[in-house]
């Protein structure tokens, strides 16, 4: 009876915080989309929307367990190593023992749960810095990475190793519309399951959800492994897209991933986060990633205004959170 | 009695990290001729005095609970702009004044967004590190074709007295002076006391805020000096300089007695675990080891450590009773 007045009542808590300047990110994807098409005539054509949201669509399987875990407080900074990795064991599988795609796909995946288990136990277990201790393992999984690649050199992944990426239903990738039902799903879900829903309670007051009878430690763990799972799919994917492992596949990922969760409406302090708006921030950094190419002006300055905007959105946040406080 | 002192030593952090280092010695003596070779040696000290002049801000900044990973690209832009001055033919003493400005500019708006408005100082600084890594390699094109420091300021790292370089010598000084003004200054103490209990802290009367913010802007002015140091021995900027060195001096910081927790770290401390971290890139390169493997090694290290870290706090926590 109490934990459902509880429930009811922090769910009505966190509608309001919805509302709360939950609309930005669309006013600003829908302003960013109208001036880039009106002002650059090669913005608004299929190609280039359907390769922006290509892009976005192999990140969001990335920014899906990161979601999760930002909801719940927590940040995982080996997205973009985990990312890599996916395509570094399928060079390894593929290339090297010349096994089929899916298996080799699937593998990855397992791998790289079993690590991000690893490091969401050591995080929950010694109540560690979950972005130091995920920060060691991006180091150690990009190191990893580095010297699978260098001994591969620059080989490709076999042909039917990489055919199934361009596969398209109607006229859009299959990733996109995979994409699409996915955030959709978990939305629903996030806002109706009730799994999905302790994330925000954990997010909101952890002692608190404990002494309700949240296994906290135990969702928490799941959700560092699903990030590193559905990472390295994500990387999987985006490998047999530029036909052969790279080491700047999904590097400095990371940075993309909280500025977009971030500008999403996700609060780094926990409690806050939404999978279709995140989405959203993924779409909104792309075009103007896209933008900032088509206008010409050059990456390193790009790389300045995506860490103001990072800022600059961490600045927003904390006044958000401070004035419901 | 004998027992009682081991037990002390080991509970003391400098004492595990000091063990560590004599542990590399050792392997490296056996394991390597060239170990004790003059050159060898010469170029540890050069990877040893710039990255412990950061790693001592980074230990002013754990000691308050908070680090700074903008580090790497302040020493870039610090080198970037030192060339862009030299190009321009302003005088080394000025060319290192505003060196070391590119520090307090950087370590300040460090210091503003964590501890003014109160930032993740994780994303704050990452957030930095990005800015500062565009402006420097927006300054690189046009420094590019710079083909040495001024005379005078080489002499800054390649000069030797003592057989010490210049910068070993600074290193010792600083080793010196910071430790006094940790153990009786009451500034150096205050860090303390931010670090151990914030709230504690305000109550008596300090500023908190404050005091974080000047470890910030500190912080920021020694990655400049690095920088000096370190491009005044390489001759000229370089596109790699500080890559990597924030994960560098943190691993150091924190294998030297530093904890996440704040309250706790020495400069003694800092500077051995800086000696571990170049002893083991210094094993790897003399074992002939890929760079690669060097990586994951950091890698887990930091993991290890930090779960380390994680382990003895929470030990503590029970200790007094608070879980």
């Amino acid at each position: 009876m109490s934990t459902a007045a509880t429930g009811r009542k922090l769910n009505e808590q966190e509608k309001k915080k919805f509302d709360f300047g939950g609309w930005t990110i669309i006013y600003l994807t829908v302003a960013l989309f109208i001036f880039l098409s009106l002002t650059r005539s090669t913005f608004c054509n299929f190609n280039n929307i359907h390769s922006i949201l290509f892009d976005v669509s192999v990140n969001f399987f990335a920014i899906i367990g990161f979601t999760f875990l930002i909801i719940m407080g927590e940040l995982d900074m080996s997205v973009g190593s985990m990312f890599g990795f996916g395509g570094t064991i399928m060079g390894i599988f593929c290339i090297t023992y010349k096994m089929p795609v899916l298996p080799a796909i699937i593998l990855a995946m397992v791998i790289a749960a079993v690590i991000g288990a690893v490091a969401g136990f050591l995080i929950t277990k010694f109540r560690l810095n979950s972005m130091m201790v995920t920060i060691g393992v991006m180091l150690a999984v990009k190191g990893f990475n580095w010297m699978m690649i260098t001994k591969m050199s620059g080989r490709q992944l076999p042909r039917d190793s990489r055919k199934f990426i361009m596969e398209k239903i109607g006229d859009f990738s299959w990733v996109i519309l995979l994409m699409i039902v996915i955030a959709v799903i978990l939305e629903i879900l996030l806002n109706k399951s009730r799994f999905f829903k302790q994330m925000y309670y954990i997010g909101h007051n952890l002692e608190t959800t404990i002494l309700y009878g949240i296994k906290a430690n135990k969702v928490k763990i799941i959700c560092f492994s699903l990030s590193a799972a559905l990472s390295t799919f994500g990387g999987a994917l985006m490998t047999a897209r530029v036909k052969a492992p790279n080491v700047t596949v999904g590097s400095d990922l990371e940075v993309t991933m909280i500025t977009a969760a971030v500008i999403g409406g996700a609060s780094i302090f926990g409690g806050r986060g939404s999978m279709v708006k995140s989405l959203l921030g993924l779409l909104f950094i792309y075009m103007l990633k896209n933008g900032m190419t088509a206008y010409r002006i050059d990456s390193y300055i790009q790389q300045i205004i995506l860490g103001l905007i990072l800022i600059f959105a961490i600045i927003v946040d904390i006044r958000i959170s401070s004035r419901k406080a | 009695m004998q027992q009682g002192i081991i037990k002390k030593l080991i509970k003391k952090n400098e004492a595990i990290a000091a063990l560590l280092c004599i542990f590399l010695v050792i392997v490296l003596t056996i394991k390597s001729d060239i170990f004790w070779d003059g050159r060898n040696l010469h170029s540890l000290q050069v990877s040893i005095a710039p990255t412990a002049m950061i790693a001592f801000g980074m230990m002013f900044l754990l000691i308050c609970g908070y680090f700074d990973m903008s580090v790497g690209s302040t020493m870039l832009l610090s080198a970037i702009v030192a060339g862009k001055l030299t190009m321009m033919g302003v005088p080394v003493p000025a060319v290192i004044l505003v060196t070391l400005c590119v520090g307090l500019v950087m370590g300040c708006i460090n210091g503003y967004l964590v501890s003014i408005l109160g930032i993740n100082a994780l994303i704050a600084t990452l957030g930095m590190q990005y800015v500062g890594y565009g402006a420097a390699m927006l300054l690189w094109n046009e420094v590019r074709t710079l083909q040495a420091f001024d005379d005078a300021y080489i002499m800054l790292g390649d000069g030797e007295f003592g057989g010490l370089y210049v910068m070993t010598w600074v290193l010792i000084a600083m080793i010196i002076i910071f430790s006094l003004f940790l153990r009786f200054t009451s500034k150096g103490k205050s860090l303390y006391y931010v670090g151990g209990n914030k709230e504690a802290a305000k109550l008596i009367g300090l500023n908190d805020k404050r005091i974080l913010f000047l470890a910030y802007a500190a912080t920021g002015v020694l990655a400049s000096l690095a920088a000096v140091f370190r491009s005044a021995y390489v001759h000229k900027p370089t596109q790699y300089m500080g890559d990597g060195i924030h994960m560098t001096c943190f691993i150091a910081c924190v294998v030297g007695g530093g904890s996440f927790a704040g309250g706790k770290g020495s400069v003694v401390g800092a500077v051995l675990g800086v000696i571990f971290m170049s002893l083991l890139t210094n094993m790897f390169n003399l074992l002939e080891m890929s760079p690669e493997l060097q990586n994951i090694v950091v890698g887990i290290i930091l993991v290890l450590v930090i779960t380390m870290d994680g382990y003895m706090n929470i030990k503590k926590l029970r200790e007094q009773g608070k879980i």
